[in-house]
């Protein structure tokens, strides 16, 4: 029989499934017109990434019955020379728009010349409706869009600095209590932080669920949290192997290496040679000039069990790893 | 100009003082720290035991030296986040570091953390880390408004863009850039991996695993191209080998291979970089003395005024085994 207690809680179960918004990262302005409103069955890089995005879609079906996406991200987060230009952006939103849905510009870290790319997409966004969101992975950025009242800023997930390191991460759980919260949690519940934020503006702080767990409750906060899945960063950096694939000897490896989106053609797979004390079974995944990691089933278990005690609001869907040049 | 040196023990003091260091900076761990976690979370970008000074009474002993020699020590404070319960043991360690031991400046990177100093009226100039990814001039703008006195930047900066970059901060924040010693393969401040001696740096251990190239669609690389990601593999390793300090090995001169700058001197001094800095806490007395020699040497000519041209040359000529040097890989700033 079952108790009043657990029927609240069957409640409260109910009421977050309801809140919880899905966001879908999209790789180009065809593919927003093409999306029925459901994750795609098919991940947009094929066979290589084909076992976690059957993985992911089986375990969203079993925690959360019905799914409607409401929400377009476009963009990149990890590399200015994928800043999508101002006629892809009007498309993208264009569709979004049409179909009702919200929309969110992903930005990356950048110099001077990643701002003045940004720069006009912004002045696009600005003046459209009030569901635009633009994420900010660089302080930068955020300071940029002071200028720009009407878009919604987003803190992006490489402003979240837990140590994420899939090699170790995990050994983490088995830890005495003050090392393992210390690494499950970030600065950005802090309440200097939290109010640098909201003198911002800033109402949603994204996440990625790194291996050794969050414990981050952003319920008591005036702050919300979001969550990409399947794929979370290990690290991203101005100097990509793929992008020198042409270069001469001498001029590889550079920050400024001039870039042909060889990371289009090519994925890398890093697997461990020999036995190592984590999981030994690890892969780590180099997509242009970054590294992520997938969820296990593990990893997804955990979050889609206890996000609304998170104070996780929002689910970022990526098909793939997200590199893509829109 | 100066010349910004690592230290981590008051012995080290008169030696580096002696030999042209201008500016110090180091860390310390406080006891309390070491109770609640160990070696398994570092305070600041150094194990515990390896970078730090080891006690509070070295540090004041390290500090008073430095100052008899009119050099100013900095303090780091730079992991990339603190949680929140690790906020008010922070807060307290700063307060400590400038009214207890005079520290001249904390290295900071959490903006929670910089702002939790700045409204607490701590009377000390704070520098942004390089961890804070200082790239563009709307981010200079973010941390000068909480009135930073200095930004680091990151490695990644090339020499066109700290031009830009010091146009925008000129007369309001000095910046500071790196010139000798160990590099980083991705974004120092978005690589938040560990550096633990039981997995060394991630972009190290690249090196131990197996890469195998796919397809965008995650098949296999046609044979034709096999050869191509082949060479280029080969090539990022040996890179790394560069990035990562060539092994922290030393020439036969006794100086120290890795990560360098020298070439770019003449172009930073003209820019008006306020600040060189040396890599390496942890690293033994005699590394820190040769990297010191070495970097002074350059300088020295600069602002003797001897052409640029002459002075790269020279640098160069410091650089041995030459194919070192020329490779490219063991260049921050690859000006020409």
């Amino acid at each position: 029989m079952r108790t009043p207690a657990a029927g609240e809680r069957e409640r409260t179960r109910r009421d977050a499934l309801q809140m919880i918004e899905w966001a879908i990262h999209i790789q180009n302005p065809q593919a927003v017109r093409a999306c029925d409103g459901h994750l795609p069955t098919v991940s947009p890089q094929g066979n290589g990434m084909a076992s976690v995005h059957r993985l992911a879609l089986r375990l969203i079906d079993e925690y959360f019955d019905s799914l409607t996406i409401s929400r377009v991200y476009f963009g990149n987060e990890f590399c200015q020379h994928l800043i999508p230009s101002l006629a892809s952006v009007r498309e993208a939103y264009g569709a979004a728009r049409d179909r009702g849905w919200g929309f969110s510009l992903l930005t990356p870290y950048v110099t001077d010349e990643g701002l003045n790319k940004l720069r006009p997409l912004f002045e696009f966004l600005e003046i459209q409706d009030e569901s635009v969101e633009v994420i900010f992975n660089d302080w930068g950025v955020l300071q940029q869009l002071s200028s720009f009242p009407h878009l919604k800023p987003v803190h992006g997930r490489l402003l979240d600095k837990r140590l994420r390191d899939p090699r170790i991460t995990g050994l983490y759980k088995s830890a005495p209590i003050s090392i393992r919260t210390a690494v499950q949690r970030s600065n950005v519940t802090t309440s200097h932080y939290l109010a640098l934020l909201r003198r911002y503006g800033v109402e949603l702080v994204e996440l990625d669920n790194v291996m050794q767990g969050l414990d981050m409750d952003f319920r008591n906060t005036p702050i919300g949290a979001a969550l990409y899945i399947p794929y979370g960063f290990v690290a991203t950096g101005r100097v990509c192997m793929i992008a020198s694939l042409h270069q001469p000897q001498r001029e590889r490896f550079r920050p400024e290496t001039r870039c042909h989106h060889e990371c289009q053609h090519y994925v890398t797979v890093y697997t461990y040679t020999r036995p190592f004390g984590g999981d030994g079974e690890q892969r780590f995944l180099l997509k242009g000039n970054t590294h992520f990691y997938a969820h296990t089933e593990e990893m997804f278990r955990f979050v889609f069990s206890r996000f609304e005690h998170l104070g996780i609001r929002r689910f970022i869907y990526q098909p793939g790893l997200p590199m893509w040049l829109s | 100009m100066k010349i910004l040196t690592p230290i981590n023990s008051l012995q080290e003091v008169e030696m580096l003082a002696e030999n042209g260091a201008e500016e110090f900076y180091c860390g310390l761990v406080p006891e309390e720290w070491l109770r609640r976690y160990g070696g398994a979370l570092w305070l600041n970008r150094r194990s515990p035991k390896g970078g730090n000074v080891p006690t509070f009474a070295e540090l004041n002993a390290l500090i008073a030296a430095a100052h008899r020699y009119g050099i100013p020590v900095f303090l780091t404070l730079n992991a990339p986040t603190y949680a929140p319960e690790q906020m008010p043991l922070v807060i307290d360690l700063a307060r400590r570091l400038v009214e207890e031991a005079e520290a001249d400046a904390l290295i900071i990177a959490d903006p929670g953390l910089l702002m939790a100093l700045v409204e607490s009226g701590l009377d000390a100039p704070l520098h942004v880390s390089s961890l804070a990814a200082t790239l563009n001039g709307r981010a200079i703008d973010f941390f000068r408004q909480w009135g930073v006195k200095r930004i680091i930047l990151p490695r990644s900066v090339t020499l066109d863009e700290m031009r830009r970059l010091a146009e925008t901060a000129r007369g309001t924040v000095e910046l500071e850039a790196f010139i000798l010693n160990e590099g980083c393969a991705f974004e120092e401040g978005y690589c938040p991996t560990s550096k633990h001696h039981s997995v060394g740096a991630y972009c190290t251990g690249l090196v131990a695993m197996e890469a195998n190239f796919l397809t965008a669609r995650g098949e296999e690389v046609p044979p034709d191209k096999r050869d191509e990601v082949g060479a280029l593999l080969q090539d990022y390793h040996r890179w790394l080998f560069f990035v990562n300090n060539a092994g922290c090995s030393l020439s036969p001169e006794g100086l120290p291979y890795g990560p360098c700058g020298l070439c770019a001197i003449p172009q930073m001094h003209r820019m008006g970089i306020a600040s060189l800095k040396i890599v390496g806490r942890e690293a033994s007395s005699w590394r820190k003395l040769a990297s010191l020699r070495l970097v002074k040497a350059i300088v020295d000519r600069v602002r003797q005024g001897i052409p640029a041209d002459e002075v790269r040359a020279y640098a160069q000529s410091l650089r041995t085994p030459r194919e070192y040097c020329r490779s490219g890989f063991m260049c921050y700033y690859r000006w020409w």
